[in-house]
Protein backbone atom coordinates (compact mmCIF):
# COMPACT_ATOMS: atom_id res chain seq x y z
CA UNK A 1 0.00 0.00 0.00
CA UNK A 2 1.53 3.25 -1.03
CA UNK A 3 2.22 5.83 1.62
CA UNK A 4 -0.17 8.76 1.60
CA UNK A 5 2.87 11.00 1.81
CA UNK A 6 4.31 9.80 -1.43
CA UNK A 7 1.81 12.05 -3.16
CA UNK A 8 2.56 14.90 -0.81
CA UNK A 9 -0.69 14.59 1.08
CA UNK A 10 -0.70 14.58 4.88
CA UNK A 11 -3.06 12.65 7.02
CA UNK A 12 -5.79 14.56 8.86
CA UNK A 13 -4.19 14.09 12.29
CA UNK A 14 -0.89 15.61 11.20
CA UNK A 15 -2.62 18.40 9.37
CA UNK A 16 -4.77 19.21 12.36
CA UNK A 17 -1.84 19.05 14.73
CA UNK A 18 0.41 21.30 12.68
CA UNK A 19 -2.39 23.68 11.93
CA UNK A 20 -3.09 24.07 15.62
CA UNK A 21 0.60 24.53 16.37
CA UNK A 22 1.04 27.47 14.01
CA UNK A 23 -2.23 28.68 12.71
CA UNK A 24 -2.63 30.24 9.33
CA UNK A 25 -2.29 33.97 9.48
CA UNK A 26 -2.51 36.72 6.86
CA UNK A 27 1.06 37.87 7.20
CA UNK A 28 2.02 40.44 4.61
CA UNK A 29 5.52 41.53 3.94
CA UNK A 30 6.88 44.81 2.61
CA UNK A 31 8.80 44.11 -0.58
CA UNK A 32 9.79 47.74 -1.00
CA UNK A 33 11.58 47.71 2.35
CA UNK A 34 13.27 44.45 1.47
CA UNK A 35 14.50 45.98 -1.79
CA UNK A 36 15.77 49.04 0.02
CA UNK A 37 17.56 46.94 2.58
CA UNK A 38 19.06 44.83 -0.18
CA UNK A 39 20.21 47.95 -2.04
CA UNK A 40 21.82 49.32 1.10
CA UNK A 41 23.40 45.98 1.81
CA UNK A 42 24.62 45.70 -1.76
CA UNK A 43 26.09 49.17 -1.61
CA UNK A 44 27.85 48.27 1.60
CA UNK A 45 29.13 45.04 0.14
CA UNK A 46 30.11 46.74 -3.08
CA UNK A 47 31.93 49.38 -1.10
CA UNK A 48 33.55 46.78 1.12
CA UNK A 49 36.70 46.39 -0.99
CA UNK A 50 36.91 50.17 -1.15
CA UNK A 51 36.33 50.34 2.59
CA UNK A 52 38.94 47.69 3.22
CA UNK A 53 41.33 49.53 0.91
CA UNK A 54 40.56 52.78 2.69
CA UNK A 55 41.09 51.20 6.10
CA UNK A 56 44.30 49.59 4.92
CA UNK A 57 45.39 52.88 3.38
CA UNK A 58 44.56 54.76 6.55
CA UNK A 59 46.47 52.18 8.54
CA UNK A 60 49.46 52.61 6.27
CA UNK A 61 49.24 56.37 6.51
CA UNK A 62 49.06 56.15 10.29
CA UNK A 63 51.97 53.75 10.27
CA UNK A 64 53.99 56.08 8.10
CA UNK A 65 53.08 59.02 10.33
CA UNK A 66 54.01 57.11 13.46
CA UNK A 67 57.28 56.04 11.93
CA UNK A 68 58.03 59.52 10.68
CA UNK A 69 57.11 60.98 14.06
CA UNK A 70 59.49 58.52 15.61
CA UNK A 71 62.06 59.53 13.06
CA UNK A 72 61.34 63.18 13.69
CA UNK A 73 61.65 62.60 17.39
CA UNK A 74 64.93 60.98 16.79
CA UNK A 75 66.00 63.84 14.59
CA UNK A 76 64.88 66.36 17.14
CA UNK A 77 66.42 64.59 20.07
CA UNK A 78 69.42 63.23 18.26
CA UNK A 79 71.79 64.54 15.71
CA UNK A 80 74.20 63.18 13.23
CA UNK A 81 77.24 65.30 13.46
CA UNK A 82 79.73 65.42 10.66
CA UNK A 83 83.19 66.85 10.85
CA UNK A 84 84.56 67.18 7.33
CA UNK A 85 87.86 68.59 8.54
CA UNK A 86 88.62 65.56 10.70
CA UNK A 87 86.76 63.21 8.41
CA UNK A 88 84.44 61.71 10.98
CA UNK A 89 80.72 61.62 11.64
CA UNK A 90 78.81 60.24 14.57
CA UNK A 91 75.31 60.11 16.08
CA UNK A 92 74.81 62.37 19.04
CA UNK A 93 71.89 61.15 21.10
CA UNK A 94 70.38 62.80 24.13
CA UNK A 95 71.43 63.06 26.89
CA UNK A 96 74.84 63.31 25.27
CA UNK A 97 76.09 66.67 24.16
CA UNK A 98 78.98 67.35 21.89
CA UNK A 99 81.75 69.62 22.97
CA UNK A 100 82.29 72.34 20.41
CA UNK A 101 85.92 72.62 21.29
CA UNK A 102 88.60 70.38 22.60
CA UNK A 103 88.11 69.84 26.29
CA UNK A 104 91.66 68.63 26.68
CA UNK A 105 93.42 71.05 24.40
CA UNK A 106 96.84 69.53 24.82
CA UNK A 107 95.60 66.17 23.67
CA UNK A 108 94.87 64.83 20.23
CA UNK A 109 91.19 64.98 20.91
CA UNK A 110 88.99 65.31 17.87
CA UNK A 111 85.65 64.63 19.50
CA UNK A 112 84.08 64.64 22.94
CA UNK A 113 80.55 63.72 23.99
CA UNK A 114 79.32 63.89 27.54
CA UNK A 115 76.13 63.58 29.51
CA UNK A 116 77.55 66.08 31.97
CA UNK A 117 78.91 69.62 31.80
CA UNK A 118 81.47 70.16 29.07
CA UNK A 119 84.25 71.65 31.10
CA UNK A 120 87.61 72.41 29.62
CA UNK A 121 90.42 70.71 31.42
CA UNK A 122 93.95 71.63 32.08
CA UNK A 123 96.24 71.50 29.08
CA UNK A 124 98.57 69.19 30.94
CA UNK A 125 95.94 66.46 31.01
CA UNK A 126 95.27 64.03 28.19
CA UNK A 127 91.71 63.82 29.45
CA UNK A 128 89.62 66.72 30.74
CA UNK A 129 89.54 65.85 34.42
CA UNK A 130 87.06 68.60 35.23
CA UNK A 131 84.54 67.25 32.73
CA UNK A 132 85.14 63.69 33.88
CA UNK A 133 84.61 64.61 37.51
CA UNK A 134 81.43 66.43 36.54
CA UNK A 135 79.66 63.46 34.92
CA UNK A 136 78.61 62.16 38.33
CA UNK A 137 77.73 58.61 39.25
CA UNK A 138 75.36 58.11 36.34
CA UNK A 139 77.05 60.07 33.56
CA UNK A 140 79.09 58.93 30.61
CA UNK A 141 81.88 60.68 28.78
CA UNK A 142 83.09 59.64 25.35
CA UNK A 143 86.11 61.05 23.63
CA UNK A 144 87.97 60.23 20.47
CA UNK A 145 91.62 61.02 19.99
CA UNK A 146 93.75 60.57 16.95
CA UNK A 147 97.42 59.94 16.65
CA UNK A 148 98.78 62.00 13.82
CA UNK A 149 102.32 61.08 13.03
CA UNK A 150 104.78 62.37 12.47
CA UNK A 151 104.19 65.99 13.42
CA UNK A 152 102.25 65.48 16.62
CA UNK A 153 104.47 62.74 17.85
CA UNK A 154 107.51 64.84 17.20
CA UNK A 155 106.01 67.73 19.04
CA UNK A 156 105.29 65.57 22.04
CA UNK A 157 108.58 63.82 21.79
CA UNK A 158 107.01 60.37 21.64
CA UNK A 159 107.94 57.42 19.54
CA UNK A 160 105.84 56.32 16.65
CA UNK A 161 104.67 52.76 16.68
CA UNK A 162 101.53 50.83 16.06
CA UNK A 163 101.67 48.42 18.96
CA UNK A 164 98.22 47.92 20.47
CA UNK A 165 96.27 49.32 17.53
CA UNK A 166 93.96 46.67 16.18
CA UNK A 167 91.56 46.98 13.31
CA UNK A 168 88.38 48.67 14.40
CA UNK A 169 86.16 46.21 16.26
CA UNK A 170 82.83 45.20 14.80
CA UNK A 171 81.23 46.70 17.86
CA UNK A 172 82.58 48.72 20.73
CA UNK A 173 81.47 46.46 23.54
CA UNK A 174 81.50 48.22 26.87
CA UNK A 175 81.15 45.85 29.77
CA UNK A 176 82.90 44.86 32.94
CA UNK A 177 84.85 42.35 30.89
CA UNK A 178 86.19 44.91 28.45
CA UNK A 179 86.90 47.58 31.05
CA UNK A 180 90.43 48.90 30.81
CA UNK A 181 92.57 50.11 33.62
CA UNK A 182 95.33 51.10 31.26
CA UNK A 183 96.83 54.52 31.83
CA UNK A 184 99.21 54.37 28.88
CA UNK A 185 98.24 54.22 25.23
CA UNK A 186 100.93 53.02 22.82
CA UNK A 187 102.40 55.88 20.91
CA UNK A 188 100.33 58.33 22.84
CA UNK A 189 101.76 58.32 26.32
CA UNK A 190 100.08 58.43 29.71
CA UNK A 191 96.40 59.22 30.01
CA UNK A 192 96.65 60.04 33.64
CA UNK A 193 94.97 58.24 36.51
CA UNK A 194 91.31 57.39 36.47
CA UNK A 195 89.06 59.94 38.09
CA UNK A 196 87.96 58.36 41.39
CA UNK A 197 84.49 56.78 41.22
CA UNK A 198 84.57 56.24 37.49
CA UNK A 199 85.17 53.30 35.18
CA UNK A 200 87.17 53.60 32.01
CA UNK A 201 87.48 51.89 28.67
CA UNK A 202 90.41 52.69 26.39
CA UNK A 203 90.12 51.25 22.91
CA UNK A 204 92.93 52.02 20.45
CA UNK A 205 92.03 51.03 16.92
CA UNK A 206 92.75 51.76 13.29
CA UNK A 207 90.23 52.77 10.69
CA UNK A 208 91.08 53.80 7.12
CA UNK A 209 94.72 53.83 8.09
CA UNK A 210 94.12 56.30 10.89
CA UNK A 211 95.06 55.49 14.43
CA UNK A 212 92.31 56.43 16.81
CA UNK A 213 91.71 56.00 20.50
CA UNK A 214 88.17 55.78 21.83
CA UNK A 215 87.99 56.48 25.52
CA UNK A 216 84.80 56.03 27.49
CA UNK A 217 84.49 57.06 31.12
CA UNK A 218 81.36 56.12 33.06
CA UNK A 219 80.16 56.92 36.53
CA UNK A 220 80.08 54.12 39.07
CA UNK A 221 76.30 53.69 38.91
CA UNK A 222 75.86 53.69 35.14
CA UNK A 223 73.68 50.75 34.13
CA UNK A 224 74.48 48.50 31.23
CA UNK A 225 71.85 50.30 29.17
CA UNK A 226 73.85 53.50 29.52
CA UNK A 227 76.98 51.68 28.41
CA UNK A 228 75.06 50.16 25.55
CA UNK A 229 74.04 53.61 24.39
CA UNK A 230 77.65 54.75 24.49
CA UNK A 231 78.59 51.63 22.58
CA UNK A 232 75.89 52.36 20.02
CA UNK A 233 77.15 55.91 19.52
CA UNK A 234 80.69 54.68 19.01
CA UNK A 235 79.40 52.08 16.59
CA UNK A 236 77.75 54.89 14.64
CA UNK A 237 81.14 56.52 14.17
CA UNK A 238 82.13 56.73 10.55
CA UNK A 239 85.75 57.42 9.77
CA UNK A 240 86.90 58.61 6.37
CA UNK A 241 90.42 58.71 5.06
CA UNK A 242 92.23 61.71 6.38
CA UNK A 243 90.88 64.70 4.44
CA UNK A 244 93.19 66.44 2.03
CA UNK A 245 93.10 70.04 1.01
CA UNK A 246 92.91 71.24 4.57
CA UNK A 247 92.10 74.97 4.47
CA UNK A 248 94.33 75.56 7.45
CA UNK A 249 97.84 76.73 6.54
CA UNK A 250 100.47 74.06 6.44
CA UNK A 251 102.11 75.05 9.67
CA UNK A 252 98.71 74.86 11.36
CA UNK A 253 97.24 71.90 9.58
CA UNK A 254 97.13 69.80 12.70
CA UNK A 255 94.59 72.29 13.75
CA UNK A 256 90.97 71.98 14.25
CA UNK A 257 87.53 71.30 12.99
CA UNK A 258 84.63 73.72 12.87
CA UNK A 259 83.69 74.86 16.28
CA UNK A 260 86.70 73.30 17.90
CA UNK A 261 90.00 74.60 19.14
CA UNK A 262 93.13 72.59 18.88
CA UNK A 263 96.57 72.84 20.26
CA UNK A 264 99.16 72.97 17.57
CA UNK A 265 102.80 73.70 17.16
CA UNK A 266 104.07 76.28 14.71
CA UNK A 267 107.14 75.95 12.59
CA UNK A 268 109.03 78.51 14.60
CA UNK A 269 108.53 76.56 17.79
CA UNK A 270 105.85 78.69 19.34
CA UNK A 271 102.78 77.11 20.80
CA UNK A 272 99.40 78.09 19.51
CA UNK A 273 95.79 77.21 19.34
CA UNK A 274 93.84 77.40 16.21
CA UNK A 275 90.17 77.09 15.80
CA UNK A 276 87.48 77.50 13.20
CA UNK A 277 84.32 78.84 14.64
CA UNK A 278 80.96 77.64 13.49
CA UNK A 279 80.56 80.77 11.43
CA UNK A 280 83.65 79.73 9.48
CA UNK A 281 86.00 82.30 10.88
CA UNK A 282 89.46 81.13 11.80
CA UNK A 283 90.80 82.08 15.15
CA UNK A 284 94.38 81.73 16.16
CA UNK A 285 95.70 81.95 19.64
CA UNK A 286 99.40 81.90 19.39
CA UNK A 287 102.08 81.83 21.98
CA UNK A 288 102.95 85.43 21.88
CA UNK A 289 101.60 88.62 23.12
CA UNK A 290 99.50 89.07 20.07
CA UNK A 291 96.32 87.36 19.20
CA UNK A 292 94.23 87.68 16.14
CA UNK A 293 90.86 86.35 15.24
CA UNK A 294 89.55 86.56 11.71
CA UNK A 295 92.38 88.93 11.00
CA UNK A 296 91.45 91.19 13.87
CA UNK A 297 94.13 91.68 16.43
CA UNK A 298 92.72 91.05 19.84
CA UNK A 299 95.78 91.34 22.00
CA UNK A 300 95.04 93.01 25.25
CA UNK A 301 96.30 96.32 26.30
CA UNK A 302 99.93 96.70 27.29
CA UNK A 303 100.67 93.17 26.15
CA UNK A 304 99.58 91.87 29.52
CA UNK A 305 97.11 89.23 28.54
CA UNK A 306 95.33 88.11 25.41
CA UNK A 307 91.83 86.96 26.07
CA UNK A 308 89.01 86.65 23.64
CA UNK A 309 86.41 84.37 22.30
CA UNK A 310 85.89 83.22 18.79
CA UNK A 311 83.49 85.02 16.54
CA UNK A 312 80.86 82.50 17.57
CA UNK A 313 81.61 83.22 21.17
CA UNK A 314 82.51 79.66 21.89
CA UNK A 315 85.93 79.73 23.29
CA UNK A 316 88.59 81.97 24.51
CA UNK A 317 92.21 81.64 25.19
CA UNK A 318 94.81 82.97 27.44
CA UNK A 319 98.24 83.09 25.97
CA UNK A 320 101.13 82.94 28.32
CA UNK A 321 104.43 84.10 26.84
CA UNK A 322 107.50 81.90 27.30
CA UNK A 323 109.05 84.08 29.90
CA UNK A 324 105.96 84.38 31.98
CA UNK A 325 106.22 83.34 35.55
CA UNK A 326 103.43 81.89 37.66
CA UNK A 327 99.87 82.28 36.49
CA UNK A 328 97.42 82.77 39.27
CA UNK A 329 93.67 82.68 39.44
CA UNK A 330 92.22 84.21 42.54
CA UNK A 331 95.69 84.17 43.95
CA UNK A 332 96.13 80.43 43.36
CA UNK A 333 98.87 79.24 41.04
CA UNK A 334 97.28 77.42 38.13
CA UNK A 335 100.08 77.31 35.66
CA UNK A 336 103.69 77.95 35.16
CA UNK A 337 104.83 79.42 31.89
CA UNK A 338 105.47 78.78 29.22
CA UNK A 339 102.09 77.04 29.17
CA UNK A 340 98.97 77.91 27.29
CA UNK A 341 96.06 77.99 29.66
CA UNK A 342 92.39 77.62 29.00
CA UNK A 343 90.17 78.42 31.90
CA UNK A 344 87.07 76.34 32.07
CA UNK A 345 85.50 77.91 35.10
CA UNK A 346 85.24 81.40 33.69
CA UNK A 347 84.79 80.66 30.04
CA UNK A 348 81.68 82.63 29.30
CA UNK A 349 83.06 86.11 29.28
CA UNK A 350 86.54 87.57 29.26
CA UNK A 351 85.36 90.14 31.68
CA UNK A 352 84.75 87.40 34.19
CA UNK A 353 88.36 86.47 33.93
CA UNK A 354 89.35 89.93 34.88
CA UNK A 355 86.74 90.05 37.58
CA UNK A 356 88.06 86.79 38.94
CA UNK A 357 91.39 88.42 39.43
CA UNK A 358 93.38 86.52 36.85
CA UNK A 359 96.80 88.01 36.69
CA UNK A 360 99.91 87.26 34.79
CA UNK A 361 103.31 88.25 35.95
CA UNK A 362 106.68 88.95 34.34
CA UNK A 363 105.34 89.94 30.99
CA UNK A 364 108.14 90.62 28.53
CA UNK A 365 107.98 93.04 25.68
CA UNK A 366 105.66 92.04 22.84
CA UNK A 367 107.18 90.79 19.61
CA UNK A 368 107.38 93.28 16.86
CA UNK A 369 105.18 91.33 14.39
CA UNK A 370 101.89 89.98 15.62
CA UNK A 371 100.63 86.78 14.07
CA UNK A 372 97.48 87.18 12.14
CA UNK A 373 95.07 84.80 10.60
CA UNK A 374 95.58 83.90 6.96
CA UNK B 1 -5.55 24.33 4.61
CA UNK B 2 -5.36 23.63 0.95
CA UNK B 3 -3.95 20.16 0.49
CA UNK B 4 -2.70 20.81 -2.99
CA UNK B 5 0.72 22.33 -3.11
CA UNK B 6 0.48 25.89 -4.26
CA UNK B 7 2.05 26.92 -7.49
CA UNK B 8 4.68 29.56 -7.15
CA UNK B 9 5.09 32.56 -9.40
CA UNK B 10 6.16 31.94 -12.92
CA UNK B 11 9.86 32.27 -12.24
CA UNK B 12 10.78 30.93 -15.63
CA UNK B 13 9.09 33.84 -17.32
CA UNK B 14 11.39 36.44 -18.84
CA UNK B 15 11.76 39.71 -17.05
CA UNK B 16 13.70 41.33 -14.29
CA UNK B 17 14.80 38.54 -11.97
CA UNK B 18 14.27 40.91 -9.07
CA UNK B 19 10.63 41.21 -10.07
CA UNK B 20 10.34 37.42 -10.14
CA UNK B 21 11.79 37.31 -6.66
CA UNK B 22 9.34 40.04 -5.63
CA UNK B 23 6.48 37.93 -6.91
CA UNK B 24 7.82 34.98 -4.95
CA UNK B 25 8.04 37.16 -1.85
CA UNK B 26 4.48 38.35 -2.12
CA UNK B 27 3.15 34.91 -2.94
CA UNK B 28 5.15 32.94 -0.35
CA UNK B 29 5.61 35.44 2.45
CA UNK B 30 2.85 34.16 4.75
CA UNK B 31 3.82 30.53 4.24
CA UNK B 32 7.48 31.23 4.80
CA UNK B 33 6.71 33.12 7.99
CA UNK B 34 4.55 30.24 9.18
CA UNK B 35 7.36 27.79 8.41
CA UNK B 36 9.91 30.00 10.17
CA UNK B 37 7.58 30.43 13.12
CA UNK B 38 7.33 26.69 13.46
CA UNK B 39 11.13 26.47 13.43
CA UNK B 40 11.79 29.41 15.69
CA UNK B 41 8.65 29.53 17.83
CA UNK B 42 8.54 33.28 17.43
CA UNK B 43 6.46 35.01 14.74
CA UNK B 44 8.39 38.26 14.96
CA UNK B 45 11.75 36.55 14.58
CA UNK B 46 10.22 34.50 11.79
CA UNK B 47 9.24 37.60 9.84
CA UNK B 48 12.73 38.99 10.33
CA UNK B 49 14.21 35.74 9.08
CA UNK B 50 12.02 35.77 5.96
CA UNK B 51 12.88 39.39 5.17
CA UNK B 52 16.56 38.68 5.76
CA UNK B 53 16.21 35.71 3.44
CA UNK B 54 14.98 37.88 0.59
CA UNK B 55 17.60 40.54 1.26
CA UNK B 56 20.22 37.84 0.97
CA UNK B 57 18.57 36.44 -2.13
CA UNK B 58 18.46 39.85 -3.81
CA UNK B 59 22.09 40.44 -3.00
CA UNK B 60 23.25 37.07 -4.25
CA UNK B 61 20.83 36.63 -7.09
CA UNK B 62 23.42 37.38 -9.73
CA UNK B 63 25.27 34.25 -8.65
CA UNK B 64 22.25 31.98 -9.09
CA UNK B 65 23.12 29.69 -11.97
CA UNK B 66 19.70 28.08 -12.49
CA UNK B 67 16.80 30.58 -12.40
CA UNK B 68 14.42 27.63 -12.38
CA UNK B 69 15.55 26.70 -8.90
CA UNK B 70 14.89 30.17 -7.51
CA UNK B 71 12.19 29.05 -5.10
CA UNK B 72 14.11 26.07 -3.76
CA UNK B 73 17.16 28.24 -3.44
CA UNK B 74 15.21 30.86 -1.48
CA UNK B 75 13.76 28.25 0.85
CA UNK B 76 17.21 26.84 1.51
CA UNK B 77 18.36 30.35 2.41
CA UNK B 78 15.44 30.61 4.82
CA UNK B 79 16.35 27.28 6.43
CA UNK B 80 19.89 28.54 6.88
CA UNK B 81 18.68 31.79 8.40
CA UNK B 82 16.41 30.02 10.86
CA UNK B 83 19.21 27.59 11.71
CA UNK B 84 21.57 30.48 12.37
CA UNK B 85 18.95 32.23 14.45
CA UNK B 86 18.40 29.11 16.57
CA UNK B 87 22.16 28.79 16.98
CA UNK B 88 22.48 32.45 17.89
CA UNK B 89 19.76 32.09 20.51
CA UNK B 90 21.42 29.01 21.91
CA UNK B 91 24.71 30.86 22.24
CA UNK B 92 23.11 33.79 23.93
CA UNK B 93 20.62 31.96 26.13
CA UNK B 94 22.65 28.81 26.65
CA UNK B 95 19.70 26.63 25.64
CA UNK B 96 17.54 26.05 22.57
CA UNK B 97 14.53 28.28 22.18
CA UNK B 98 11.66 27.29 24.40
CA UNK B 99 8.89 26.78 21.92
CA UNK B 100 6.28 26.42 24.62
CA UNK B 101 6.90 29.87 26.05
CA UNK B 102 7.42 32.14 23.14
CA UNK B 103 3.97 33.17 22.06
CA UNK B 104 1.28 34.89 24.03
CA UNK B 105 -1.98 32.96 24.56
CA UNK B 106 -3.89 35.45 22.42
CA UNK B 107 -1.63 34.82 19.44
CA UNK B 108 -3.19 32.97 16.52
CA UNK B 109 0.01 31.10 16.18
CA UNK B 110 0.64 28.79 19.07
CA UNK B 111 -0.51 25.69 20.72
CA UNK B 112 2.23 25.21 23.30
CA UNK B 113 1.50 21.62 24.08
CA UNK B 114 1.51 20.61 20.44
CA UNK B 115 4.80 22.42 20.00
CA UNK B 116 6.36 20.19 22.60
CA UNK B 117 4.94 17.17 20.86
CA UNK B 118 6.27 18.18 17.44
CA UNK B 119 9.64 19.02 18.91
CA UNK B 120 10.08 15.36 19.71
CA UNK B 121 10.21 14.55 15.99
CA UNK B 122 13.68 14.00 14.52
CA UNK B 123 15.08 17.14 12.90
CA UNK B 124 14.83 16.02 9.30
CA UNK B 125 11.29 14.66 9.72
CA UNK B 126 10.25 17.90 11.34
CA UNK B 127 11.83 20.00 8.58
CA UNK B 128 10.24 17.99 5.80
CA UNK B 129 6.91 18.12 7.54
CA UNK B 130 7.13 21.87 8.03
CA UNK B 131 8.15 22.47 4.42
CA UNK B 132 5.31 20.38 3.23
CA UNK B 133 2.63 21.70 5.53
CA UNK B 134 3.58 25.31 6.27
CA UNK B 135 5.52 25.93 3.09
CA UNK B 136 2.96 24.08 1.00
CA UNK B 137 5.81 22.81 -1.14
CA UNK B 138 5.51 19.76 -3.40
CA UNK B 139 7.84 16.88 -2.66
CA UNK B 140 9.99 17.73 -5.68
CA UNK B 141 10.74 21.20 -4.35
CA UNK B 142 11.34 19.90 -0.84
CA UNK B 143 13.81 17.42 -2.32
CA UNK B 144 15.51 20.27 -4.15
CA UNK B 145 15.62 22.43 -1.04
CA UNK B 146 17.13 19.73 1.13
CA UNK B 147 19.26 18.12 -1.55
CA UNK B 148 17.65 14.72 -1.22
CA UNK B 149 15.61 12.56 -3.55
CA UNK B 150 11.86 12.87 -3.93
CA UNK B 151 11.45 9.30 -2.68
CA UNK B 152 13.33 10.14 0.47
CA UNK B 153 11.05 13.10 1.00
CA UNK B 154 7.98 10.85 0.71
CA UNK B 155 9.44 8.25 3.05
CA UNK B 156 10.47 10.90 5.55
CA UNK B 157 7.01 12.41 5.47
CA UNK B 158 5.50 9.00 6.06
CA UNK B 159 7.79 8.29 9.00
CA UNK B 160 7.15 11.74 10.42
CA UNK B 161 3.39 11.18 10.40
CA UNK B 162 3.79 7.74 11.95
CA UNK B 163 6.02 9.16 14.67
CA UNK B 164 3.67 12.02 15.32
CA UNK B 165 0.70 9.69 15.52
CA UNK B 166 2.54 7.50 18.00
CA UNK B 167 3.52 10.46 20.16
CA UNK B 168 0.02 11.82 20.16
CA UNK B 169 -1.35 8.41 21.04
CA UNK B 170 1.09 8.08 23.93
CA UNK B 171 0.08 11.51 25.04
CA UNK B 172 -3.62 10.73 25.19
CA UNK B 173 -3.13 7.40 26.98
Amino acid sequence: MPSPSSSGELDPLTTRTLDRMVRDHPWTGDWRRVRERADRSRRVHRGMPLLISAVAGAFLVILVIVLSVRTDTRTAADHRWSDPVNGISIDVEAPFQRASLALAPASHEILSLSTGPLLIGSPTDRLPTDALAAIGDRGVFITLHELEPPEDLVSTGEATHDIGYQQRPASFILSKRTESDSTVVPGYGPLGPRVPGTRRWVIPFTDHGRRLIAIVVAGADVAQTGLDQASRLLDSLQVSPRPVGDPIPRELRNGTSPGRARYIGTTDGRRAYVGIAKDGSMCILIQSLSLSCSGREIASKDGVVAIDRSAAGEWFGVIVPPSTGNVTVNDAVVGDGPQPILFSGVKSDPLLIRQNNITLAHIPSPPSTPVSAP
Amino acid sequence: MDETPARGPDIAAPGDPHDVLGALYRDRYARMVRFATARLGDAEAAEDAVNDTFVTALRRMDGLRDPGSLEAWTWSILINHTRMERRRRRWFSGSPPDLSQVEAPASPIVDRELREVVRRLPTRQRTVLFLRFYGDLPNTTIAEVLGISTGTVGATLHRAQETLRRILKERTE
